[in-house]
């Protein structure tokens, strides 16, 4: 360890790592069982990217007509393309409907019924009756449902007395010679202290990693740091290569237009005026899921019916809903639409193209949010002392494609039940075993070696490579040749990281320093995503290869592991068999079948 | 950076700050009709001779209306007096000080102004 | 007591200039620049960017020119759509989001870049907002009940569902209360706009059975009672809220209570 630096050392029950939703609920969990716990985040709380989250929250409450969680589960397990674990979707849509009413206990504004019940409003996907009808089963409050929730769950933070470590930057795990997680070791961003918090338990709820893609509705620090750490903790991803583009990001800036502003009767066109998802998607047209509904939109573009002077987006109309209908249920797309795209959606449509939105895979869990691994054989083996949840978790319940909805409803579910499962693994204030010798200084030397980087190459340039990569090679459609083209790509971007050049040496609020430990995590999880792209021959999902068109459940139902060696960047793949089996005996293995909406 | 600060609870509620909100807003409205009125018997004063202008005054009507302008319009001047130096001074010691230096002030005036309107009213 | 002038070590010096080569549609951006790692005063460096390589918003801008021509400029940054809060910052004059203003829209010739005003500053651009949260913490932002919860949802009509709207959208960026001549004065026993803003949220809330409490806690001739319906507050807010009508309605509700 360099002589510079020195730990301060925290002693804590658990550390859980990221405060946007899952990581809020998660903590609330574990502080409210009397667990001594900390949460260190990047970002102030309420900036985590749950925030950003528009249309609403799935759950099968039944508001608006008839409603039952297994068929929640069903929309569920075919948005996934079949590819989610059935146990873990039972999981998730079973407690969905207790999770959406403690949030509307502890004081989220829901919008309301005309009888004063939560507003549901439809969805992308969400059906009645195993695919029969339009399901709504998204509740909202209006278009700003992760906003009130992240504030809410904050203010129920503060009311519990977490312990936050506000603007602290996690660099890595700690892990014991035995394979288990003990602790994270941390930087506080406006002192550069490194702070090392030893702990029992280690819940990583770090998000995605969109911006490791050029246009993404992702926020700037949706760069995945948990993943990498798990990464370099020398423990596998899993299927990394399901990239879910959102079929509305506006043209240019990527901002998001929620999918429940076609829930609320919006539509899309094409250059000659035609809503283009009635010939995809007869049934559920504009409510498809949305891998279907970013394909179609690709295909439309590609061949020539593209709006615009470069024929190169599509058009999003609202402009025929009641406009009081717009001004109370979708106030903040309207604004965004008028800020970032000068458009008043009350009288001209929104342009729109399909933009990278979310990370199905991530470290792979089970449902009670404890890491897994493939180890002897066992592709279920326990990673002790490590959780994951939220966008940084695998569980898996999105499979090959995540509903609209069902990623608020993963952080609430999850995030409990990371805090249930820790309460019966750990006794508050349990004896914890004394770190290893030299722990952290792994972490140390990671963080030393950027910090005096001085070769010739701008962290920002080499990212911004890795992100035009990814967004070519990677995108919607892709075919061996691309694949192949961004695996060299890829790997050439990342031979590049000796030549990084950091120019702040400051140890005070250095962005600089933290871009480049950021990008360092955002190029082994783009290694890991082009690599599971790559090897996959099947079309699932978001996994479009135009080589192979269809889904061959024969030879790819099967989870993609992914390991990546964070000294030489070279990819390891590997298996687990999907789950397909329920948690209960109250519903049926739900089996496989061509997905058409 | 820690999310705790130095926000004390106070113990029970100041109903004192309620109340000097109350007559701030109640006095300002009183005082303008009050301040409307003070206008007219000034203009209708004007070009008289002294002893025309004390008898009057010294009509009961006119005392009266007086004796609220100067009430009411101390009362709002030192509340006023009050939230500046609440505003700027931020020592403890030297803002209780001054507000009792502005209370002794408020006072003074008053008893000034009332001990005029009586003298010439009644004529002692 | 009130400062006239700043102190020796606060004065804002000019500082670098640094030049777009061969740009055609240029402009400048005059940003504040401290770090407390030397014993320099603030400074002010003068950035060209050509706006033909230049995203439409001020934050574009920042993150351009720490892309491509200062990586030790330093500022927080998020979302860049308007919803997490993160780069707020004195743009022309006035309390902002970097993020949704747009270049165009700022009026000066160059386009002055100041860190949020009266705040502690931890380099750059970076204010110190542990005081805000506490703020925020201090009005308990949570539902308080004591009818025990209903199996399902707390009911709540649409025209009480209605009074919370302009209200739960803050954002907690700090424009408003940072605006506050009030606030800059008295910070440490003022709330500030966002908090009562934020204390008002769950004072409406039909579901909240704490109002007596709540306002209790705001009782006192400094936390509620510094607002003097400047304003600023209200011009301020990038979400287009309105602080300084929640505190009126506050001031009314307390009114009501102890008349």
């Amino acid at each position: 360890m360099t002589a510079t630096y020195k730990f301060v050392d925290h002693t804590f029950d658990v550390v859980v790592v990221g405060a946007g939703g899952a990581g809020l609920r998660a903590t609330l969990g574990c502080v409210e069982k009397g667990l001594k716990t900390a949460n260190i985040t990047k970002v102030f709380p309420t900036r985590s990217h749950t925030v950003a989250a528009q249309g609403g929250v799935a759950a099968s409450l039944g508001n608006m007509g008839p409603d039952d969680w297994r068929w929640h589960m069903y929309d569920t397990v075919k948005g996934s393309d079949w590819l989610g674990d059935q146990d873990a979707i039972e999981y998730l849509c079973r407690h969905a409907p207790a999770a959406v009413y403690e949030l509307e206990h502890f004081g989220v504004p829901f919008s309301r019924t005309e009888d004063g019940r939560i507003y549901q409003r439809p969805f992308g996907g969400m059906t009645t009756n195993f695919g029969e009808g339009i399901a709504q089963r998204t509740c909202a409050a209006a278009d700003r449902t992760g906003h009130a929730m992240l504030h809410t769950l904050y203010g129920q933070s503060v009311r519990h007395k977490a312990e936050f470590y506000i603007e602290y930057f996690a660099i890595d795990l700690i892990m014991g010679e035995d394979g288990s997680a003990q602790g994270v070791v941390a930087i506080d961003m406006a002192t550069g202290e490194i702070h090392r918090f030893r702990a029992s338990l280690v819940i990583l709820a770090t998000g995605g990693y969109g911006r490791a893609y050029f246009s993404a509705t992702s926020a700037h620090t949706c760069t995945g740091d948990g993943n990498a750490m798990v990464l370099r903790a020398g423990l596998p991803l899993q299927d990394m290569e399901f990239v879910q583009f959102h079929p509305t990001g506006i043209y240019g800036s990527g901002c998001l237009i929620t999918e429940g502003s076609r829930g609320e009767g919006g539509y899309l066109v094409n250059s000659s005026g035609e809503r283009f998802m009635e010939r995809y998607a007869p049934s559920a047209k504009d409510l498809a899921s949305r891998d279907v509904v970013s394909r179609a939109m690709t295909i439309e573009i590609r061949e020539g019916r593209g709006v615009g002077p470069l024929k190169d987006h599509i058009f999003l109309h609202l402009d025929h809903l009641d406009p009081k209908i717009l001004a109370e249920r979708l106030p903040g797309i309207s604004e965004s639409a008028r800020i970032f795209a000068g458009v008043d959606v009350t009288k001209e449509p929104i342009p729109v193209l399909p933009t990278v939105h979310y990370n199905m895979g991530g470290i792979p869990t089970n449902y009670h949010g404890e890491v897994l691994t493939l180890k002897d054989g066992n592709p279920d083996t326990v990673v002790p002392g490590l959780m994951a949840i939220g966008e940084a978790a695998c569980v898996s319940v999105h499979g090959a494609n995540r509903l609209g909805s069902n990623s608020l409803i993963d952080l609430v579910v999850f995030g409990r039940a990371a805090g249930i499962r820790a309460a019966e693994l750990l006794k508050p204030d349990a004896k914890k075993p004394e770190l290893p010798k030299g722990a952290g200084d792994n972490a140390v030397a990671r963080l030393d070696r950027f910090r005096n980087a001085k070769g010739g190459t701008r962290t920002a340039e080499l990212r911004g490579r890795m992100q035009r990569v990814m967004q070519e090679d990677v995108a919607v459609f892709r075919t061996g040749e691309t694949l192949q083209s961004g695996q060299k790509r890829i790997a050439e971007v990342f031979s590049g990281i000796p030549d990084i050049r950091v120019s702040d040496r400051s140890l005070v609020w250095n962005s600089d320093l933290i871009e480049t430990l950021e990008f360092d995590n955002l190029i082994v999880q783009a290694i890991a995503t082009v690599e599971g792209a790559v090897n996959r021959q099947e079309s699932r999902g978001a996994h479009a290869r135009e080589d192979f068109p269809n889904r061959d459940d024969e030879n790819w139902m099967k989870h993609t592991l992914c390991w990546v060696d964070g000294n030489t960047g070279k990819p390891k793949l590997d298996y687990r068999p999907v789950h397909t089996y329920t948690m209960s005996n109250e519903i049926e293995y739900i089996k496989p079948k061509a997905r058409v909406y | 950076m820690a999310a705790s600060g130095n926000f004390v609870r106070p113990s029970k509620p100041v109903k004192s700050a309620t109340r000097a909100f109350r007559r701030q807003r109640a006095t300002a409205l009183a005082l303008v009709p009050l301040a409307l009125i003070l206008v007219a018997v000034i203009v209708a004063l004007s070009g008289t001779d002294y002893e025309t202008a004390r008898h009057y005054l010294g009509n009961p009507l006119v005392a009266i209306f007086l004796v609220l302008l100067v009430g009411a319009g101390v009362v709002h001047m030192r509340i006023g007096m009050m939230e500046i130096i609440d505003d700027y001074v931020p020592n403890a010691f030297l803002r209780h000080l001054t507000l009792l230096a502005n209370y002794a002030f408020a006072i003074a005036v008053g008893l000034g102004c009332l001990y005029a309107v009586a003298k010439i009213a009644i004529g002692f | 007591m009130v400062q006239l002038r700043l102190p020796k070590n606060s004065r804002v010096t000019e500082g670098q200039t640094y030049k777009a080569e061969g740009a055609t549609r240029v402009r400048s951006f005059r940003i504040y620049r401290w770090s407390p790692d030397d014993d320099q005063n603030p400074r002010i460096d003068t950035y060209e960017v050509d706006l033909d390589k230049c995203g439409p918003m001020v934050l574009d801008a920042l993150i351009k020119i720490k892309n491509e021509i200062d990586q030790t400029l330093t500022f927080r940054r998020s979302c860049r759509e308007g919803i997490c809060g993160s780069c707020a910052m004195n743009i022309d004059g006035k309390n902002t989001l970097a993020c949704t203003h747009g270049i165009a829209e700022c009026e000066g010739k160059d386009v002055q870049i100041n860190p949020l005003p009266h705040m502690p500053v931890v380099k750059d651009l970076v204010p110190d907002l542990t005081n805000f949260y506490a703020q925020h913490a201090y009005v308990q932002p949570w539902l308080k009940t004591t009818t025990p919860e209903p199996e399902k949802e707390w009911k709540q009509s649409h025209e009480q569902r209605e009074k919370l709207d302009g209200l739960y959208e803050c954002i907690l960026c700090a424009c408003c209360s940072t605006s506050c001549p009030s606030y800059w004065w008295n910070d440490d026993k003022y709330l500030g706009p966002a908090a009562l803003l934020q204390s008002y949220r769950w004072l409406a809330d039909s579901r909240d059975e704490a109002k007596d409490e709540r306002l209790d806690d705001l009782e006192d001739p400094f936390k509620l009672y510094r607002c003097h319906t400047i304003m600023n507050c209200a011009k301020a807010c990038p979400k287009g809220l309105n602080p300084a009508k929640a505190i009126a309605e506050i001031k009314g509700l307390i009114v009501e209570r102890d008349s």
